[in-house]
């Protein structure tokens, strides 16, 4: 297998770079503790809720996603995993994985020690800041989820989510103009907006009638950016903490 | 990292499926051995049920609690006797199971197979 000539940590540095630049030893000692590159198939799990972990993986290409599921089957998906992304960065301190992470399609996973990357924050705090940094990030996007899932009708929680992830993708690079790749299927839509998948399907299509944005095999494009984040109420302030605060859009009036 | 396919979570699992109405017994069963699970029965009475239980290697039991009239809350006890985890598909409300029974995983119906599938694996973790 053939990796390219860009280190592997080099997506996490990016993003890690957001929060502020590491210098090239800091930079080193993250990638000396990277060990094995892997590939795995699409649905497949890359940690298993409940199990102990002694690695903590970096996501370098494909998405993954992590959920929660209740006895008697019923799925909640909390998170998705895009490129640069740690799974999971709260395996730091925690002994055993707080929920399951698996792959959406096929995915290259660099793996860390924990006692490495342990090692490597003693050694040099700002590491240790910057990833306290990528937490945060997921904190709060965790939080918008949950303002999603509480107050967002259908349409805004979609529109919120497209918004966010195409950002997250523009972050790391993985973007092409109004476009990018999002592998995901109505089911998958509904187990993280709280919807049903017949829901999803007509509410992606209000989407796609509008002009906004549509979705189909696999791809993702937005026709109009400006619209979906007014019917979304979408800043991308939270997704760049630190940042300096972009304008908050207004509400779009409704429609006549 | 470990490596499960999640299109066969159930692989090497043997699931004792329960049920006494011949289509719903055919869509569980269909569901189970496509997620990859070796499926006893569909019994469709207690007695095959029971001795299913004592013949057969099961990891877990998917029951419907009406069996023409015969409660399935016997076989139940006696999968837990075994340490084995059952859960309920039914249309009968919580109410109706006994009070020894009320922690085990009921799901209503209509059955959602991707549900069912992920609760038989959740139980055999």
């Amino acid at each position: 297998m053939s990796m390219s000539i860009e280190p592997a940590t080099s997506k996490l540095l990016r993003r890690l770079s957001d929060w502020q630049p590491l210098s090239t030893d800091e930079s080193r000692a993250l990638e000396a503790a990277a060990s094995a590159v892997r590939l795995h198939r699409p649905h497949e799990d890359l940690v298993r809720e409940g199990a102990s972990a002694s690695h903590i993986g970096l996501l370098l290409s494909g998405f993954a996603y992590a959920c929660r599921v209740l006895p008697d089957g019923r799925r909640q998906i909390v998170s998705y995993l895009i490129p640069g992304d740690l799974c999971d960065s709260r395996q730091l301190l925690l002994p055993v994985a707080p929920h399951t992470i698996s792959t959406l399609t096929a995915a290259n996973v660099v793996l860390f020690g924990r006692d490495a990357l342990l090692d490597v924050i003693s050694r040099h705090p700002r590491v240790g800041q910057a990833l306290c940094w990528l937490a945060l990030q997921e904190e709060m996007i965790a939080r918008e989820w949950l303002v999603n899932v509480g107050q967002r009708t259908a349409l805004e929680r979609l529109a919120h989510l497209l918004c966010e992830i195409f950002t997250r993708m523009q972050m790391v690079g993985l973007t092409d103009g109004g476009r990018c790749e999002l592998p995901l299927t109505q089911v998958e839509l509904a187990d993280t907006l709280a919807l049903s998948t017949v829901h999803v399907n007509r509410t992606l299509q209000e989407l796609r009638r509008e002009g906004l944005v549509s979705l189909s095999s696999g791809l993702l494009e937005i026709h109009d950016w400006a619209a979906l984040q007014s019917v979304a109420m979408f800043t991308p302030n939270y997704l760049q903490p630190g940042r300096e605060r972009s304008e908050r859009p207004r509400r779009r009036s409704a429609q006549p | 990292m470990e490596q499960a396919v999640l299109e066969r979570p159930l692989q090497g699992l043997c699931v004792l499926v329960v049920e006494d109405d011949y289509f719903i017994a055919l869509e569980l069963c269909g569901a189970l051995r496509a997620a990859g699970a070796d499926v006893i029965g569909p019994a469709r009475d207690v007695g095959t049920a029971l001795s299913a239980i004592r013949d057969e290697r099961i990891d877990c039991g998917v029951l419907d609690i009406n069996l023409r009239g015969h409660m399935a809350f016997e076989i139940a006890t006696e999968l837990r006797a075994r340490g084995i985890p059952a859960i309920f598909a039914t249309g009968y409300d919580a109410s109706m199971i006994p009070d020894e029974l009320a922690d085990a995983v009921r799901l209503e119906k209509p059955i959602d197979l991707t549900a069912l599938c992920r609760a038989v694996e959740s139980a055999c973790l």
